[in-house]
C-alpha cells in the first residue's frame, strides 16, 4: 500500500473533454463516466499522463527522477521494468455548476459525493468536521443568505424548480471546500466567495440527472474550404464538463523501485517523491482533448498546499 | 424470460419503424435523426410541442410523436398527477420534475434505436445528412 497520500484538486478554467471514444448514442463524443454511477470522472490514465509531460516539461526528460516516480517510458528504449513511485486515482467530482435563475450559476454537488470525499479524506489521513446533512426527500440544501434562492425559498436550476433550506451543515461544508479545495490566487477570491454562499446539496436523483443532462454539448461542424459551406456528413455532437466544475485525485507515493543507493538525490524516499510530485501544486495543466480549442485548462490545488 | 430494458427498446423500435409508410420513410428519417439533440437541447416538453405544431395529416411528425407516446406510456411510473391523462404532453406538463426527468432519459434511449432502424431500413436517396 502506500506510504503518503494529499488530496488534489482539480478545478476546471475551461470546458474538460476527457473522452471515452466514439458512442452510438445521441452524443457522438461522450466524456468518461463512472460505470455504476454515471457521474463523470477523468481516468487516472489520464492524469498520470498529463502530470507526467508537466514535469517532462519542467525538468529534462531524460532525468531519473522522473523515471523512477512515473515508471520507464520503454517508447524512448528506457530499459528494466519497474512500477513508478507515484499513484494516481480517478479524478472524481464534487462540485457540478447549474445554470440558476438566480445567482448566474450554483455550486451543485450531492451526499453521494460528499460522502465519498469523506471517505477519499480519510483515506488520505485527512480529518474534517463537518458532516453530511440528513436526508432531504426533495429538498434542496444550502446556505442562508444564497443568491440562488428566492424570497419563497425556492430554488430554479435550469428548468427545474426546488424547495430550499438553510442548513448550518450544508454551510460548514460550502466553507470547507472554499477555504480548502478552491484555488488559493487573488484571482479566485470571486469564486471563493460564491462557493461559500451558492453551493446547493442536492437529492442524489436529482444531481445524478444533472450531471447526465446539463453538461455542455457542442455541435461541430467541417467547412468545405472550396464552397465556404457547411460539408455534408461532417456534423458531430461532443461533450464536455463546463468550466467552474470541481474535481479531485488522491495522490499517492511510495519508496522508489530500487535500493535506496540507486535512487536519485531528492528522490530517496516516499516522502521525498511526494514533495517532488507537489512541483504542480498552484499550477495550471491541460487534462483531457481538444487542447488546440482551449479545452482541459484546469488550476490545480493540494490540499494544505502539499504540507502534512 | 428475462429481457434486458435495451432489448425491449430494440424490439419496439423495429416494430414501429417497420410501420412507417415508404411516402413519409425519408422525411421521417430525417427527423428522427435530429430528434434527440433537440430533446437535449430544448426538453422534452418543448419538443414534443414543436413536433404537434408541425403535425399534418399522417405527415412524419404525427408518426413520431405516436411512437413517442406508445413508447413512453408504458415504460415510465408515471403518478397520480398525470396518470388520468391520454396525451403524452399533458403528462409531460402535469408531472414532477423528477418523472419528466426520467422520461427524458428513456425518450433518449429509445430514440436511438429508432435512429439506427430508420437508417438501417430506410435507404438513403441522396448524400446522407449525418
Amino acid at each position: 500500500m502506500f506510504k503518503e497520500a494529499k488530496v488534489m484538486f482539480i478545478y476546471t478554467e475551461s470546458s474538460l473533454h476527457c473522452g471515452s471514444g466514439t458512442s452510438l448514442g445521441v452524443i457522438d463524443l461522450p466524456i468518461q463516466r463512472e460505470k455504476y454511477t454515471d457521474y463523470p470522472v477523468c481516468q487516472a490514465s489520464g492524469v498520470k499522463g498529463v502530470v507526467r509531460e508537466w514535469f517532462e516539461n519542467k525538468y529534462d526528460e531524460k532525468d531519473p527522477k522522473i523515471k523512477w516516480t512515473f515508471g520507464p517510458d520503454f517508447g524512448r528504449g528506457d530499459g528494466d521494468a519497474h512500477a513508478g513511485a507515484a499513484t494516481f486515482t480517478d479524478a472524481r467530482l464534487l462540485l457540478f455548476p447549474v445554470r440558476s435563475l438566480n445567482g448566474v450559476f450554483a455550486y451543485t454537488t450531492s451526499r453521494f459525493a460528499l460522502s465519498r470525499l469523506k471517505r477519499d479524506l480519510v483515506m488520505a489521513g485527512v480529518k474534517v468536521d463537518w458532516s453530511l446533512p440528513a436526508e432531504s426527500g426533495d429538498k434542496i440544501f444550502g446556505v442562508a443568505g444564497s443568491k440562488i434562492a428566492d424570497s419563497n425559498n425556492k430554488v430554479v436550476l435550469e428548468e427545474y424548480t426546488f424547495d430550499f433550506q438553510a442548513e448550518d451543515g450544508a454551510k460548514a461544508i460550502a466553507e470547507w471546500i472554499a477555504d480548502n479545495a478552491i484555488p488559493k490566487g487573488a484571482e479566485y477570491d470571486f469564486w471563493r466567495n460564491k462557493v461559500k454562499t451558492d453551493l446547493l446539496i442536492l437529492p442524489d436523483n436529482a444531481f445524478k440527472d444533472f450531471v447526465k443532462l446539463s453538461t455542455e454539448v457542442q455541435a461541430r461542424i467541417q467547412i468545405d474550404n472550396k464552397t465556404k459551406t457547411v460539408k455534408s456528413g461532417a456534423l458531430f455532437y461532443e461533450e464536455a464538463l463546463p468550466s467552474d466544475t470541481l474535481l479531485y485525485s488522491v495522490v499517492m507515493s511510495h519508496d522508489p523501485a530500487c535500493d535506496t543507493e540507486k535512487r536519485p538525490d531528492g528522490l530517496k524516499t516516499s516522502s521525498e517523491v511526494m514533495t517532488f510530485l507537489c512541483g504542480i501544486d498552484k499550477e495550471r495543466l491541460q487534462f483531457g482533448g481538444d487542447a488546440t480549442i482551449g479545452k482541459g485548462i484546469v488550476n490545480v490545488n493540494f490540499l494544505n498546499g502539499g504540507a502534512k | 424470460m428475462i429481457v434486458s430494458k435495451e432489448q425491449e427498446r430494440a424490439k419496439k423500435a423495429w416494430e414501429l419503424v417497420n410501420t412507417v409508410p415508404t411516402g413519409a420513410a425519408e422525411k421521417y428519417k430525417s427527423l428522427v435523426k435530429s430528434a434527440p439533440v433537440m430533446i437535449l437541447t430544448n426538453g422534452l416538453g418543448q419538443t414534443l410541442a414543436f413536433i404537434l405544431s408541425k403535425v399534418k395529416g399522417q405527415n412524419e411528425y404525427l408518426m413520431l410523436y405516436s411512437h413517442l407516446q406508445q413508447w413512453l406510456g408504458g415504460n415510465i411510473p408515471w403518478s397520480q398527477n398525470s396518470k388520468n391523462k391520454d396525451n403524452l404532453i399533458e403528462r409531460i406538463m402535469y408531472e414532477n420534475s423528477q418523472i419528466n426527468r426520467m422520461a427524458t432519459e428513456e425518450a433518449l434511449s429509445f430514440l436511438s434505436w429508432v435512429k439506427r432502424f430508420a437508417s438501417a431500413r430506410i435507404p438513403d436517396e441522396a448524400e446522407d445528412e449525418e
